[in-house]
């Protein structure tokens, strides 16, 4: 855990935790796996986030023009249902894209503070996050390999003796967080901003993030 | 004089198909309209002081509003039905395990969740259970990379899938064409197996279309951890929507009596913990979901009972049946060719001028099995591609899809698709 001003800002391993618990099959993982589908992936995106910004430097915006990949900003809102995007990658052995939505990086802007006070972010520094979260996808398809495929599978679903597998998908998400932190030097990884994002927005208090946080850090001590 | 009232008769329905069509005049209200208007036209009084009289307020709007009854009871209790499955959680159930079954393939998610789904609609639909199962849905299917226009298509394709063996929606057959439950139950297979099979043929192609990876950073507006009512019902509660469809089509039980054993099975393997609230509230929410579709009904009822009197069915007679076909060939080329006509609220659209239509051509000498198959099968491409559907403008604007472009991509699919049912149609009944 890291001291802010006035909180402990949750680790890797909590944030991590959190984008875990997000993913659909997350109740199917067992207890005592959770850390290594928590740990891994970190590791991964650490590790080649340290790699490339040794080679490539940290100029995100260069380095995905340089590697081909195109980058669209989108004005609409990126709101889908309940579902908020922030950005995403299009791959196909002809093109890469990025689309990055104009409006979610602004409010992530707005409201980085609530949850690292004294922290502010320009609207750059907001895109190149998310840039980065993106360009390890990128990396994923060229080169590494998914961050899911290359970790154990999972019993999505077990109907008598037929058991049918399945893997955690949302493995690959942390390990984008993770890259992006490690790349940029940031204080945790960049999924706080999402949670920041709901206290902001009302949907979610600071106690009640705050409260879950050591939920999610038990669970994991646990695991 | 006769042939005056023909062409007032024809300039009516062409008037009015175009109100309807350029949605100048929503169908609930054109269709009572119609009738009064086809009714004055034929010399059909207003009122009469003999009881014996058909009447515009008494034949007509009176007789015609409750014409539809077994249809109207039909959808009120799969409304109430369906209502019953989402409150003890079948629904969210069903959509959970479909998401496990499916694991990480964007294309196996897409294809479970189009059966799941057309298991859920196959109990009960309307828009109320379209935005149900797509709020559910939807956000996994996008959050699995996905595009919109797909996820939104997956939805679209179960909900006609499930209307062909909902039984609450085959009432309206039954009040309009006199065919027996049974009947309707044992030529659903010709409608359904077509579509099925263009249905996962169109979900692979626009799922591999372009061969792209999508990966998104993406987040819920609300916390996961905050959300509610994440346990799932007992397994064996998953059958519950099956039942009224297997009580029909072999033990020929009828709809309604079907819809409400359903109804008892669904709480007994669910236990809910408040059966008496989840059936009063059930009931009430059910009947706001269809409340349209029961305007829509009354209206057709009036319809009905304004073309089958004999005095405008004696005018309109002449033409119906010079264009009724008398051939196997015939019957599939003018039921497939016209079946565009279904949409944007068009002549041969089930829920508006279709059952009139289709009563005129069984009265013309057409077997009332061959009509209802051919407005059944008409129904498939209508459910999917029509831009009036309440459905289709729920999902276009939840998906952030333009709803013209979902007709121009599923039209030549869902005209295949009619081609096909037709063609076996043809074949087997004519």
């Amino acid at each position: 855990m890291m001291k802010t001003a006035e909180r402990t800002l949750p680790s890797d391993n909590v944030l991590g935790y959190a984008e875990l618990t997000n993913d659909l099959l997350f109740h199917r993982i067992p207890h005592s796996k959770r850390r290594y589908y928590v740990e891994r992936p970190l590791a991964i995106g650490r590790e080649h986030a340290l790699e490339f910004k040794a080679r490539y430097g940290t100029d995100v915006g260069a380095i995905c023009r340089s590697r081909g990949i195109s980058v669209n900003l989108n004005e609409r809102q990126g709101t889908i249902g309940q579902i908020r995007f922030r950005a995403q990658i299009e791959l196909s052995a002809k093109e890469r894209a990025i689309t990055l939505y104009k409006s979610s990086m602004e409010e992530l802007r707005q409201c980085a503070g609530v949850l690292l006070p004294g922290r502010s972010f320009t609207l750059k520094e907001i895109t190149d996050i998310h840039l980065a979260h993106e360009l390890f996808h990128d990396l994923e398809f060229t080169e590494l390999g998914y961050t899911n495929k290359r970790l154990d599978d999972i019993s999505s679903l077990s109907l008598g003796p037929l058991r049918i597998r399945a893997s955690v998908t949302k493995t690959s998400e942390i390990a984008a967080h993770a890259f992006s932190r490690y790349l940029l030097d940031l204080p945790c990884l960049p999924n706080l901003l999402d949670y920041a994002y709901m206290i902001h927005s009302g949907t979610l208090t600071a106690a009640e993030f705050w409260r879950q946080t050591e939920v999610w850090s038990g669970e994991l001590e646990n695991s | 004089m006769e042939t005056v009232q023909i062409i007032g008769i024809l300039l009516v329905f062409i008037v009015f198909v175009g109100l309807m069509m350029t949605r100048k005049l929503t169908t609930l209200l054109a269709l009572p309209m119609m009738a009064i208007l086809l009714a004055a036209i034929a010399g059909i009084p207003l009122l009469s002081d003999n009881p014996d009289t058909f009447t515009i307020t008494k034949g007509v709007l009176a007789g015609g509003a409750m014409k539809l009854s077994t249809a109207i009871a039909g959808l009120i209790f799969g409304a109430w039905f369906g209502q019953i499955l989402s409150k003890v959680g079948i629904t969210k159930t069903i959509i959970r395990k479909a998401a496990e079954l499916a694991g990480d393939k964007p294309l196996a998610i897409a294809i479970i969740f189009f059966l799941a789904a057309s298991v859920i609609f196959s109990a009960a639909n309307g828009l109320g259970m379209v935005i149900l199962v797509g709020t559910i849905a939807i956000p996994i299917m996008l959050t699995a990379g996905l595009k919109p226009f797909v996820s939104g298509l997956v939805v679209l394709l179960a909900n006609a899938v499930g209307v062909v063996f909902n039984v609450s929606t085959w009432a309206i057959y039954t009040d309009v064409l006199k065919v027996p439950t049974n009947t309707i139950a044992s030529y659903s297979l010709i409608c359904a197996v077509p579509l099925i099979v263009i249905a996962l043929i169109m979900i692979v192609y626009y799922t591999r279309k372009d061969g792209k990876v999508r990966r998104a950073w993406a987040m819920p507006l609300k916390p996961e951890f905050q959300a509610q009512d994440t346990k799932n019902v007992r397994a064996i509660a998953l059958i519950s929507p099956l039942v009224p469809v297997l009580l029909v089509f072999f033990l020929k039980v009828d709809i309604v009596s079907a819809v409400f054993m359903g109804a008892v099975v669904t709480l007994l393997l669910a236990t809910p913990k408040r059966p008496i609230h989840v059936l009063s509230s059930a009931l009430v929410e059910g009947i706001q979901d269809v409340a349209g579709a029961l305007g829509l009904m009354i209206g057709i009822g009036m319809l009905l009972s304004a073309v089958t009197a004999p005095p405008v069915a004696l005018l309109i007679q002449p033409l119906i049946e010079g264009i009724i076909p008398t051939s196997p060939l015939m019957y599939i080329l003018v039921f497939t060719l016209l079946s565009p006509l279904a949409i944007y609220r068009g002549p041969l659209n089930v829920w508006g001028l279709g059952s009139g239509i289709a009563a005129l051509i069984v009265a013309g000498g057409m077997a009332p099995v061959a009509a209802m198959l051919a407005l059944r099968i008409v129904s498939n491409l209508q459910a999917v591609s029509d831009p009036t559907n309440s459905h289709n403008v729920w999902i276009a604007d939840y998906t952030k899809t333009d709803i013209i472009e979902t007709l121009r991509k599923t039209l030549p699919w869902m005209f295949a698709a009619v081609m096909i049912s037709m063609i076996i149609a043809g074949l087997t009944v004519f």
